[in-house]
Order: structure tokens, then C-alpha cells, then sequence
């Protein structure tokens, strides 16, 4: 038939089938609900850095709690694996070096890191809010 | 003039900054077309997946998601 067992959905790790994705579903929605009164907090308040690792934590707590051992290996050869880590690795090196780069340099107008170029939009709830739900996605694929 | 010069650098270090943030995001969305569509080599959740296999690869990930997370939304001015 040339399908895998349990016809597990490749662009959500660790989801398997209708009712997972429901419950997904849910507990994203319940998330984001959180997070947006998260977003809403004034910076360094107590509160914020409350309401930020108790989500982080609930996440990394509900992607261990819900994970299934379904290693599924990559549609790619080993070759290409290596390759693949070597240019990805590649370029994660070179943003972190160009971030440093940026962050020695001054003034900070001049030579804007991520979070400064990021500042701006923050000024936004809606932005921040987005942001917090590609924060909580990330941090799942992590955490599975 | 000696003015003018210097507001022109400032102007192309801060326009050299972005290019160079630009170049970094657009090699990276090529690549992730790359992967997706030839399958010659790993998209960037691929190597994610397979990197955080390591249990403490994992927690350290774990712990430097959750600075982010504190640095974007309780850190950043607004």
C-alpha cells in the first residue's frame, strides 16, 4: 500500500489522525487565549514573565505528556542528511555571527539586530500576539 | 561635507545591516524550497527533529526557547 502505519500527518509532528488534530486544535486555541492576555502585559512586569514560562512549561509538559515513539525517518538520503546539516548548520552559524556583529556595533540605529527590528512591530498587540503563536509552535516541535 | 560623508556611512551601515539580514532570510527560504521540493536534502524542521533526538540537546533548546520567549515578550520596549 506503501502508506505507514497509523497514517501520520507529516506536517505536524507527533499527530496522527482526525480526533488528535481536534484536540490539537483545542489546546492551541486555549493557548492563544492565554497568550493574549500574555502579549497585553507591560514589559518586565512580574506577570508577563509569569504568564510566558507557564505557558512555555504547560506546553513542554503537554507536547512530552501526548508525544508518541514514531521515529519517522526523513524521505532523504544519509548523504543528503549530511549535506542538508552542513548548509543549515551553515547558516545558522552566519546569523548568529552577524547578530553579534550587530549587537557590538553602535549605534544600535545603525546596526539593528533581530530583537530591534522586531521592536517596532511590537508596538502592535495583534503583532505580538502572532508572534507569541509561532513562539508556541516552535517551542512544540521542540518539546515533541 | 565632511557632514554629508558621514551621514552617507551611516546611512550604508544601516542599509548594508538589513541586506545582510535579508540575504541570511532569503537563503534560508531557498533552501527550505530546496528541500521541499527535491528531497535531496532536509527541511529545516528535518534537522530540527533529528538534532533534538539528543535528550540534552533537547533540554538546552528547551531552555534557550523559553529565554526567547521571555526576551520577546516581557523584555522587548514598546
Amino acid at each position: 500500500m506503501g502508506r505507514r502505519e497509523g497514517h501520520r500527518d507529516k506536517r505536524l509532528p507527533g499527530v496522527t489522525g482526525a480526533t488528535d488534530r481536534v484536540r490539537l486544535g483545542i489546546g492551541f486555541a486555549v493557548f492563544m487565549a492565554f497568550g493574549w492576555w500574555v502579549t497585553a502585559q507591560e514589559p518586565f512586569s512580574t506577570a508577563g514573565t509569569v504568564g510566558v514560562l507557564a505557558a512555555g512549561i504547560a506546553l513542554i509538559v503537554a507536547a512530552r505528556m501526548t508525544r508518541r515513539d514514531e521515529a519517522e525517518p526523513p524521505d532523504v538520503p544519509p548523504t543528503g542528511m549530511r549535506r542538508g546539516a552542513v548548509l543549515w548548520g551553515g547558516l545558522a552559524a552566519l546569523a548568529v555571527v552577524w547578530e553579534l556583529v550587530t549587537l557590538f556595533g553602535q549605534p544600535r540605529s545603525e546596526h539593528p539586530t533581530i530583537s530591534s527590528i522586531l521592536d517596532p512591530l511590537q508596538a502592535s498587540h495583534g503583532f505580538r500576539w502572532l508572534l507569541f503563536g509561532g513562539w508556541l509552535a516552535f517551542g512544540w516541535s521542540l518539546a515533541r | 561635507m565632511a557632514g554629508v560623508r558621514l551621514v552617507a556611512r551611516e546611512v550604508s551601515a544601516r542599509t548594508a545591516t538589513f541586506v545582510v539580514w535579508g540575504v541570511l532570510a532569503g537563503a534560508a527560504v531557498a533552501l527550505q524550497a530546496v528541500a521541499t521540493t527535491t528531497h535531496r536534502i532536509p527541511t529545516i524542521g528535518q534537522v530540527i527533529r533529528s538534532v533534538v533526538r539528543n535528550p540534552i540537546v533537547r533540554a538546552v533548546s528547551l531552555v534557550a526557547w523559553l529565554w526567547v520567549g521571555w526576551h520577546l515578550f516581557v523584555r522587548s520596549s514598546r
